[in-house]
């Protein structure tokens, strides 16, 4: 909306309230007029001297619609008032969400561009220098170990984006049988593939040894996008915190970090599509934006919920619980 | 003598082969992952070429780009982006940019760009630098960047050298308002940078310098609650 356009609807709304308020005042000098009036007719038509038992009825009368007529005034003002200044905020509210959204398309766009071409560019550069190039065999393996690096990362993002695309309607959680044990086996051998030389703990505390029935293969998604902000936002030397458990017929998963942490004013937008902490301009780290979007949706569909708390000394704390 | 590049790349395994490739042509080649870094190595030497990728973590090449600029009027400078946009290519160019290249780009396009660059810089920079001097003229004022000193209703002032780098960013990026953020990162750059009242006080300055009424600016303007935007006429 255009800085004019944007002050003409604040004029509207502000005349809007005042006119209401205005109506509202007359109405009611209106509603006295009309009373002082049946007032001095009844004076007048009775009479004057002796004030017999019928007027004194008719005044009460008179009198108690008056009040009535009085409290409605100020009744259906208040309510029309509050009603359009309901109705302005939510308008003023939506507006600035649309706001946000176009920003965050914007960095989205910007984004995206970058985690697609990314890694194609490395693919590309890598096969050129091997093609063109006469290299040592460690050169070779080097250029290819990275170039297969790069090609995950593009499967990641392709199936991140896939999946956002169907997330919100059409996702279904599939409930499968798996033990905790074997859960937590698997996402550290993931964690161990891609990310060798980063310590990453895994609790695991669960009092029996039973298989769980769950969204398993949604739960790896959930995982798999906290861990890596976990380890996007903290330092390589930092330690990465997993616990997965059952805790009162829930399955609880907590990856804590020892990041800078995330600022309260961005807790809230975090989950949001496409939001990327910061400007796209600047990129500090690699990320799409859909990451703990498609967390919180998953964590939805599942009837689950997210708590997010500061880690102790520093960094983030993600606390998810799937009731079983 | 050895051309010396200087890379800067965030994306490790794209930084890498770079690297690899210039080095087998017979470049010497400083690679940085971010702008700080980069900053460091070029005030701390020279080079014939600096490959600039644009998103980059902390500051945009757009900026550290206009950081170089400066300083250094002739080094050539390819930008490496995967932004295709042709505001993204114009805003790349304005800043001072000789070149352009889009990810993903052919290796071969790449090399050849980087040797015609370097081929052309001893030209470039006696075309830009034929007495040695850098003046640049508006209303009856004179700016001399490579003497420090500028003729203004004070008569001829000395040019302290962030004075000068505040000048030159905003004349290079003339109708274009520039955020106390952006100033601050590309003049100070990786030094430790004062408040942004610093600015509004070298522009107090400029102000009486070169302006006919400093109290009602044609040249120097304020952006309300940006930054700041200069316009020669």
């Amino acid at each position: 909306m255009k800085r004019h356009t944007r002050i003409l609807a604040l004029i509207t709304a502000i005349y809007i309230v005042l006119a209401l308020i205005w109506w509202s005042i007359l109405l009611f000098q209106k509603n006295e007029a009309i009373f002082e009036a049946n007032l001095k007719i009844l004076e007048l038509t009775s009479s004057p001297t002796v004030q017999t038992g019928s007027t004194g009825l008719a005044r009460e009368q008179l009198i108690n619609t008056y009040e009535r007529q009085r409290w409605m005034v100020l009744g259906e003002s208040l309510f029309i008032l509050v009603s359009v200044m309901i109705g302005i905020w939510l308008i003023f509210r939506s507006y600035i969400r649309e706001q946000h959204i176009i920003k965050h398309r914007r960095n989205f766009l910007l984004s995206i561009t970058h985690e697609l071409k990314t890694p194609l560019t490395a693919m590309r550069l890598a096969f050129e220098t091997i093609q063109k190039r006469q290299l040592s065999p460690e050169q070779i393996a080097g250029l290819t170990s990275s170039s297969i690096q790069e090609a995950d990362r593009l499967t990641e993002t392709v199936n991140n984006l896939l999946l956002s695309a169907r997330v919100d309607r059409k996702y279904v959680p599939r409930p499968e049988e798996r033990t905790l044990e074997h859960v937590c086996e698997s996402w550290a051998s993931k964690c161990h593939h891609h990310w060798p030389n980063r310590d990453i703990r895994f609790t695991f505390s669960a009092t029996d040894i039973a298989p769980v029935t769950a969204d398993w293969a949604g739960l790896d998604i959930v995982f798999r996008n906290l861990i890596e902000n976990a380890i996007k936002y903290s330092s390589a030397e930092k330690p990465v915190d997993i616990s997965l458990g059952l805790v009162q017929n829930e399955i609880e998963l907590v990856v804590s970090d020892l990041g800078s942490g995330i600022h309260p004013s961005e807790r809230n937008r975090i989950f949001d599509m496409f939001y990327r902490i910061g400007n796209e301009d600047t990129r500090d780290g690699q990320g799409t934006g859909l990451g703990l979007y498609l967390v919180r949706e998953i964590v939805r569909q599942n009837k689950g919920k997210i708590q997010l708390h500061n880690n102790l000394p520093t960094g983030s704390r993600f606390c998810i619980q799937i009731p079983l | 003598m050895t051309a010396q590049i200087l890379i800067i790349e965030d994306e490790v395994s794209i930084r890498n082969s770079l690297s690899l490739n210039l080095e087998l042509d017979g470049y010497e080649v400083t690679a940085c992952a971010d702008a700080y870094q980069a900053m460091e190595q070029f005030q701390s030497r020279q080079f014939d070429l600096i490959l600039l990728d644009i998103m980059l973590p902390g500051m945009s090449g757009i900026d550290l780009c206009a950081h170089f600029r400066l300083t250094d009027r002739t080094v050539p400078v390819l930008m490496l982006t995967a932004r295709d946009a042709p505001e993204d290519r114009i805003a790349g160019l304005r800043t001072g940019a000789d070149d352009y290249l889009t990810k993903p780009f052919h290796l071969e396009e790449l090399l050849l760009r980087i040797a015609n660059l370097i081929k052309r810089q001893p030209k470039a920079k006696q075309m830009a630098d034929p007495s040695g001097n850098d003046v640049y003229s508006f209303d009856q004022y004179k700016i001399d960047f490579s003497a420090f000193e500028a003729q203004t209703n004070l008569g001829l002032v000395t040019l302290t050298k962030k004075e000068a780098a505040l000048l030159r960013l905003l004349i290079d990026r003339e109708h274009e308002a520039i955020s106390r953020q952006q100033i601050l990162h590309i003049v100070w750059g990786y030094e430790v940078a004062p408040s942004t009242r610093t600015i509004d006080n070298f522009i107090l300055n400029f102000r009486k310098y070169f302006e006919s009424n400093p109290r009602k600016p044609k040249r120097f303007h304020s952006v309300r609650g940006f930054g700041y935007k200069f316009t020669s006429r």
